[in-house]
């Protein structure tokens, strides 16, 4: 199942919420090494705190099984504020058709119960979700930056993207800058994703 | 390659001979009677940097509406609002949740004053995270209006935030004022477009993708504040920002 929703209301779905900050703070923590600050076992940054929109995948017992988190571009953004150097000669995005993606992660115990290409599966059932999402905003392309291991997962799933600038060092950690089209990706036709967004595709 | 943006091109044309806020409500009446809407509203509540919270409303609604909406203090319990303050996502007025009798009373009054019919709100989260958001209200029902809403969408939501910038500018709102300049990618590709290259052609010469050609140019129209590649290239030229 997709659950949609906006930091705003984070009281409706505390269990989910919870269970995403978690899930950033052992995947990026814990499992590989960044930077991030975590408190209480929680990862939580001050773009959460900008009432961004959350792409939650859970299974039918309710346990999250990936997530990430969508920024206009027009406002701060991780790409704006924290990365610019991997954008390159493309430079800072500010446009109403463009947001970015960040904080994409999937538990990678969880999917251990979706057998061996538990991960394409999970990855393509989100990705799904974040192409329906931006579909019903009417955007054009969302940006995101990441480190070239999550690259690979992104490629393997099937999902079409570009580079948008250099591999960039931060932390010892290659990272890139994606640039993916909404309208004519392949993985934007998944029908799991579109019934849980707002009713404006609900074609 | 790129899908015919009428209301983008409209309201691009249209807005820059809106020089008081006057013109900006005679804007919205255009704009009705030339896409057959029956309403049009653009609403905004500026940041709380300072303790003063400013409000701006044009709209085409009858005034009777507005006094009425406003002496009951709609404005606290109308779902579209709520939902539009909070929301990032466009909504059409048929998903709202009309649970509570307030919100119910809202749409239900509205109806007694001629104003009804199927409704879109785009929530617009400007540059310095102010929220406002553009409504517009039509006739048109059923299959035919989720249509209109398909094939407008991407168009409809540039417009609002082109309206949203042109407003802030006409009040003289502190954020509008804070502009990105052009990267070099996006100058380069408008120099070529000047020189009258298509974007395949200088998808050919910078060795890049046509997409990443129409990405850049769509990133350069939105930082210029303009509806169409002609008017980004006429604006750049004339601000100088880049040199043929």
């Amino acid at each position: 199942m997709l659950l949609v929703s906006h930091a705003a209301q984070k009281d409706i779905h505390a269990s989910t919420f919870d269970q995403m900050f978690r899930l950033r703070a052992e995947q990026f923590s814990t499992r590989r090494g960044w930077r991030v600050s975590v408190d209480a076992g929680r990862e939580i940054d001050r773009f959460d705190a900008l009432n961004p929109l959350y792409i939650c995948l859970l299974d039918q017992e309710g346990r999250l099984l990936a997530s990430l988190r969508l920024l206009p571009t027009i406002g701060p953004h991780m790409l704006s504020d924290v990365f610019p150097e991997v954008m390159g000669e493309t430079g800072i995005v500010r446009n109403p058709l463009v947001w970015e993606s960040s904080r994409f992660c999937v538990d990678t115990n969880a999917i251990r119960d979706f057998g061996d290409d538990g991960i394409n599966i999970v990855t393509r059932a989100i990705l799904g979700g974040l192409f329906a999402t931006a579909r019903s905003a009417g955007l054009e392309q969302v940006i995101s930056v990441y480190d070239i291991f999550v690259e690979r997962i992104l490629r393997r799933s099937g999902c079409q993207f570009e580079r948008l600038g250099p591999v960039v060092k931060y932390d010892d950690l290659k990272t890139v800058a994606g640039l993916f089209a909404v309208k004519e990706n392949p993985l934007s036709n998944i029908t799991q994703g579109r019934r849980a967004v707002t009713g404006l595709l609900a074609a | 390659m790129t899908p015919e943006r009428r209301i983008t091109s409209f309201v691009g044309f249209e807005i820059e001979a809106s020089r008081t806020t006057r013109s900006l409500t005679d804007f919205l009446t255009k704009f009705c009677a030339n896409f057959g809407l029956e309403h049009a509203t653009y609403y905004c509540r500026t940041p709380l940097q300072t303790n003063e919270s400013r409000e701006l409303l044009h709209t085409t609604y009858p005034k009777e509406w507005i006094t009425h909406y406003f002496a009951n203090d709609y404005q606290f319990c109308d779902p579209v609002l709520v939902q539009g303050q909070s929301s990032l996502l466009p909504f059409s007025w048929d998903t709202l949740d009309l649970e509570a009798p307030e919100a119910r009373n809202v749409f239900s009054s509205a109806l007694e004053f001629g104003v009804c019919g199927s409704g879109l709100t785009i929530p617009i989260r400007g540059c310095m995270n102010e929220t406002a958001m553009f409504s517009i209200c039509s006739n048109t029902q059923g299959e035919a209006w989720s249509k209109f809403l398909a094939e407008t969408l991407t168009d409809l939501v540039y417009s609002a935030h082109l309206i949203h910038y042109h407003a802030s500018h006409l009040h003289g709102l502190a954020h509008q004022t804070k502009s990105e300049r052009l990267s070099k990618r996006e100058a380069e590709v408008l120099r070529w477009a000047a020189r009258g290259k298509t974007a395949w052609e200088t998808a050919r010469i910078l060795n890049l993708k046509e997409k990443t050609v129409s990405f850049y140019i769509s990133n350069a129209c939105a930082k210029l504040q303009v509806a169409t590649k002609c008017q980004a290239v006429a604006k750049v030229i004339t601000e100088g920002q880049i040199i043929l």
